[in-house]
């Protein structure tokens, strides 16, 4: 690159500016070797950030990834200029349009490849270009892009060409040279990837920008750093906003020897040299991320032990610090294990000929309480998340038994019970648990050796031993059985109605208790849900504990949702 | 007609048209596609005025599944290969995606391209 003939015109005072091997090119033409540097340029940052590219793909077509794409037509367009030193950016120019037709990869490759034509056709046989060509090219570039398909979707690599091309426009009326108008069409092309998802419903629901039109700024920008004098092999560092800093992820990335996390949010004293201060960072440790909010930044690192405290006291000096945070993550993935595993629950083996159990059950904790009494088979469902007939089916097909009994647990679910059983070749009786207590005491009867029949029978008898309590918050204000609920309050159900209603955990529970006659039971088991600590609900226990001296109390981790509390009175 | 599945209200069912209507919206929206072409002149003198959705969409059924043929017209100066191949893709996904009916398959037919402006 710093064989750049001194004919064309650099001036020295401009190769001055940095001592560094690369020389800026602030003319005020471009010919056609400065042209096919910059398409080099392009390719060389594209492919430094082509994962960044196809990490934004949510269209789900075999349509390949976008940013490998676009790569692979930026490589066929500069294929066809690598042997040549053409000094006409007409003859250039054509021969790149030509290479990215010839060489157009998925949907993103097509609309380079009409860009490059349109942008081609406007410099037919010029010898160079100036400031004005390079308008009216990028506007030939979004027409011809736009007159490619019938219905142009906005939101998509098309809308920030058109971005790029008013920038030029705009730029052009300040009498800009190219490097002071490729700088303004940058900085647009950036905001106008930003803007895809206000654009294109898909992408905000995935909360992307869009792939293609991110692969288009990154062709920009990397002619943009050429000009500049910068470097377009590495990968970028730019910094991202705040809000896309992957901490979490981050966090299930730990190399050995990287075993502490240091986060700083810090509002720098002069504004941040990015470069440095990433490569300082590098020093120090591994997967480093900045991002940036309003005038703040927010820094996140992973270091060896002994290098815990480094960024901290490397960026006091930068600014001031708002806020710390170490973590050990060692600890962290540890305690995160472990909390996985407690998923893994046993089922029962089923031998053929034998009965199994299929149960729906909301929550690892209530799943592996089923498990353990002899459950084959688990389907993940409850109030809020009924089963799909095609999750039941599966189960049952899963099983090498075609003996099959069916605990719903939830009276939402009998429906998609009584489907599934009739789409089966296999022989299923449903037994028609309404709650997950109710679940529980007709798996206690469950017997693998039995006759269906009998066993299922045995069950649905086994169902009425129990009362159900339920409690959760009512999700809005509500009068019934002459209770009146305020959305927000704590409610108690009995058996599936509405019987009591409290402002705190504690007094519902006391409540629904007395209502069921507690004093009269034998056995109160409370399932604690996923809102609930461990610590929670060892204190409810106790208090119920002391209120029921004589009754034996069972606390028991359900994990299901929307639940703090299930019980069930024996 | 076709049975979208057993719903437990009972039957769905979406006719052909309606399948056509959206194979050519997902055909006019992605990139390279100026046109859907008629396959004859007694279609485009009976189908072209009413601007009907049919217009150069071909619903066929094989079984539960879908096949669909597509007679388009195309930009000139777009890889015809890539362009048809990714009609095929966007077409087959937006079908599945929004009916949930299975797609066997998707012809394209490049009946003819569109000079724009010669190079």
């Amino acid at each position: 690159m710093t064989q750049y003939p001194s004919s064309l015109g650099i001036d020295p005072a401009e190769r001055k500016g940095g001592l560094s091997a690369r020389p800026r090119f602030d003319l005020r033409e471009v010919d056609g070797i400065l042209l096919k540097l910059l398409a080099n340029a392009g390719l060389s940052w594209l492919s430094a950030n082509q994962q960044t590219v196809n990490a934004l793909n949510v269209f789900p077509v075999p349509d390949g990834d976008t940013g490998t794409n676009m790569v692979l037509t930026m490589q066929a367009a500069c294929r066809e200029i690598a042997n040549g030193h053409e000094r006409n950016i007409g003859k250039v120019a054509h021969a790149i349009a030509q290479g990215a037709l010839m060489g157009a990869r998925g949907n993103s490759g097509v609309i380079l490849s009409q860009l490059w034509r349109g942008f081609s056709r406007s410099l037919d046989q010029r010898p160079r270009m100036n400031s004005s060509d390079i308008v009216s090219a990028l506007k030939a570039a979004r027409d011809t892009a736009y007159q490619g398909v019938v219905r142009p979707v906005e939101g998509t690599i098309l809308t920030v060409a058109s971005d790029a091309a008013q920038a030029a426009d705009e730029a052009q009326a300040k009498n800009s040279t190219p490097l002071q108008m490729l700088e303004q069409v940058v900085e647009a092309a950036d905001r106008s990837v930003q803007r895809t998802p206000e654009l294109l419903y898909v992408l905000r629901e995935a909360g992307v920008v869009d792939s293609g039109g991110k692969g288009l700024f990154f062709i920009l920008e990397g002619m943009l750093r050429v000009m500049r004098g910068e470097s377009v092999d590495q990968p970028s560092t730019t910094v991202q906003p705040l809000s896309a800093v992957q901490i979490l992820e981050a966090e299930e990335l730990v190399e050995p020897g990287q075993d502490y996390e240091v986060v700083v949010d810090f509002r720098p004293d002069r504004p941040l040299d990015l470069e440095t201060f990433y490569s300082d960072l590098q020093k120090m440790g591994t997967s480093i991320q900045v991002g940036q909010g309003e005038d703040l930044y927010r820094m996140h690192i992973h270091v060896p032990t002994e290098k815990r405290y480094r960024p901290v006291d490397y960026i006091m000096k930068l600014g001031s610090v708002s806020k710390v945070s170490i973590e050990n993550l060692l600890e962290q993935t540890a305690l995160s294990n472990r909390k996985q595993s407690k998923g893994n629950y046993r089922l029962a083996a089923v031998a053929p000929g034998q009965l199994a159990s299929v149960v729906v059950a909301p929550g690892e904790g209530l799943a592996r309480v089923f498990a353990s009494l002899g459950a084959a088979a688990i389907v993940p469902g409850g109030q809020t998340m009924n089963p799909s007939t095609q999750e039941i089916l599966k189960a049952f097909e899963d099983l090498p038994s075609d003996q099959i009994i069916l605990l719903p647990n939830n009276k939402n679910v009998h429906m998609t019970a009584q489907q599934a059983k009739e789409l089966t070749v296999k022989r299923v009786m449903i037994v028609p648990s309404g709650t997950v207590p109710e679940g529980i005491a007709a798996m206690l009867a469950f017997c693998a050796e039995g006759r269906l029949e009998i066993v299922a029978q045995a069950m649905t008898q086994a169902l009425s031993n129990v009362q159900t309590g339920e409690i959760t918050v009512a999700t809005r204000d509500v009068e019934l059985n002459g209770l009146q609920v305020k959305e927000g309050q704590m409610i108690g159900l009995l058996n599936g109605e509405l019987a009591v209603s409290g402002e705190t955990l504690q007094e519902t529970l006391e409540r629904l208790l007395e209502h069921g006659r507690a004093q009269s039971c034998e056995l109160i088991a409370l399932y604690w849900g996923s809102d609930l600590t461990a610590s929670e609900a060892k204190t409810i226990e106790e208090k119920i504990r002391s209120k029921y001296p004589t009754q034996e109390i069972e606390l028991i981790e359900g994990d299901q949702p929307h639940y703090p509390l299930i019980l069930s009175l024996e | 007609m076709t049975t979208g599945g057993n719903a437990p209200l009972g039957s769905i069912c979406i006719s052909r048209r309606a399948i056509a209507s959206l194979a050519s919206q997902a055909a006019l929206q992605s990139y390279g596609v100026v046109g859907m072409a008629a396959r004859g002149y007694f279609e485009g003198f009976i189908r072209a005025p009413a601007r009907d959705p049919r217009q150069g969409v071909e619903i066929r059924y094989e079984g539960d599944e879908i096949c669909i043929d597509l007679f388009v017209v195309l930009e000139y100066g777009t890889r015809i290969a890539t362009v048809a191949r990714s009609i095929a893709d966007t077409v087959h996904y937006q079908i599945e995606h929004t009916l949930g009916l299975p797609v066997r398959e998707v012809n394209v037919h490049v009946q003819g391209l569109r000079v724009s402006n010669t190079d």
